[in-house]
């Protein structure tokens, strides 16, 4: 049956139920405001949603530069991800001593830790991309040096629950699946924050308990970093581990962002309707 | 952000806030919820004061970063395995002198019972009062699919009203 002819079918079938009790409707509409208007609105303060907003902004610029001071510090230029995209914009000259007494004090948000934390474990599990992973650049997710040495354990193994791990589905920070290839693995985490620094305090681990995780991305990536050849994006030819998180949905369109070796992040969308996927590299 | 920027953007959170909480609360059913996502909605508004104030759409976009936050909160809900029953066990009840509030009070049930892309097109047609078009822009989907949403949703409303009432409920007659 073609896409037009369903419409006119759900027109027609939209106009009888109209046409049928429009009277019910309006009861509808009574009842939906009587159930709203029941509860006072709370109050929302702008002025505290903007210095939130700008708090975060801040976060993220100071630990991309911090990192940047520590890689290079005559690095004049790095890679911004703020919420309104990914570009490239200047930014002083930065010296290791100014740049390191201030990031540890900055706030950060969650996925500046999910993006920290899980690439470098997955990474730092496996000997070939063990080398890449900057240990001062993990610790500095850490509330204190304690934390972190509970939580990474022995090779990043804490990190991951125990289990070798390539692929992370982090839903949120307290929900976090892991996969090793395309096979989702028993034990989920559950990461405890700061709430004022926003940095790792510590770790709980239980058991997956039936989630199903996301197979469309798994299948993506899981075989790519597995023993298979699968799909790989923007740039990352043969990438070794995979995170997914930020999850969104629309109506038919269910996405994540998508960070390939500690790699830039992307966008990556799920047609539920279609099955297609597509990926949205940074320009 | 630019103090004008501020005081339009505060403009738009004392006037708009509680209509968005109120179309949050109906979509949730839960205050703490409601609260939650409209907090996360406006702050996503803030980040992208500009060029969406620029647009003057605040308030198409404000609804539009809800409905999402609350199709995101669904599917995480869905792979948790905590979603809601479909019927929550409500007992049957015949006509008395409450049969409106009780007949309200179902209809909310049911409408927390449906899907999630059907209870969104119902509260934004019948709650907030937006065309078919509008909701069709907000929720990136073509208009005559809000239309079979929306008649689909009130179907499966009416046969849940008639079934927990055991005969025609506020006025039905099939």
């Amino acid at each position: 049956m073609t896409s037009e002819r369903e419409d006119a079918m759900d027109d027609t079938t939209s106009a009888q139920a109209a046409a049928e009790d429009p009277g019910w409707r309006t009861e509808l509409a009574a009842a939906m405001t009587e159930f709203a208007t029941a509860e006072r609105p709370p109050h929302f303060d702008p002025s505290a949603i903007a210095r939130t907003v700008t708090a975060s902004r801040r976060a993220r610029i100071l630990v991309t530069a911090g990192a940047a001071a520590a890689a290079a510090a005559a690095v004049a230029a790095v890679v911004l991800t703020t919420g309104a995209g990914h570009g490239t914009r200047p930014l002083p000259p930065a010296t290791a001593t100014p740049t390191r007494s201030t990031a540890p004090a900055a706030p950060i948000d969650s996925d500046t830790v999910v993006r920290g934390l899980f690439p470098a474990a997955t990474m730092y599990q496996d000997p070939r991309t063990r080398g890449r992973v900057d240990l001062t650049r993990v610790r500095a997710l850490f509330s204190d040096p304690a934390a972190f040495a509970t939580v990474w354990g022995d090779g990043g193994s804490g990190v991951t629950c125990g289990q070798r791990a390539d692929g992370v589905l982090a839903g949120d920070p307290t929900g976090v699946l892991f996969y090793r290839g395309t096979t989702l693995l028993d034990r989920r985490a559950s990461l405890a924050l700061d709430p004022v620094s926003g940095r790792i305090t510590g770790i709980t681990c239980g058991a997956r308990r039936g989630d199903p995780g996301d197979p469309v991305v798994a299948g993506r990536y899981g075989r790519a970093t597995g023993s298979g050849g699968g799909t790989t994006d923007c740039g990352r030819p043969a990438p070794t581990t995979w995170l997914a998180d930020e999850p969104r949905s629309g109506t038919v369109v269910h996405g994540w962002t998508v960070t390939l070796d500690g790699a830039t992040p992307f966008a990556l969308g799920v047609d539920d309707v279609q099955g297609t996927v597509h990926a949205t590299c940074p320009s | 952000m630019r103090p004008d920027d501020l005081a339009e953007f505060s403009a738009f959170v004392r006037a708009r806030s509680a209509a968005l909480f109120r179309t949050a609360f109906l979509l949730t059913g839960e205050r703490g919820q409601a609260e939650d996502l409209v907090q996360s909605a406006l702050e996503r508004l803030c980040r992208h004061w500009r060029t969406v104030g620029r647009a003057q759409a605040p308030e198409a976009y404000a609804r539009r970063v809800l409905v999402n936050l609350v199709y995101d909160r669904h599917r995480s809900r869905r792979r948790s395995g905590t979603e809601v029953p479909l019927d929550d066990g409500g007992p049957a009840s015949g006509f008395d002198a409450y049969q409106q509030i009780l007949s309200r009070d179902e209809l909310m049930r049911g409408l927390r019972a449906l899907p999630v892309n059907m209870r969104t097109v119902l509260v934004l047609r019948y709650f907030d009062d937006m065309t078919d078009a509008e909701i069709a822009t907000a929720l990136g989907i073509r208009a005559s699919t809000v239309r079979s949403q929306a008649a689909r949703g009130l179907a499966k409303l009416r046969a849940a009203a008639q079934d927990r009432t055991a005969g025609p409920a506020g006025g039905g007659t099939r």
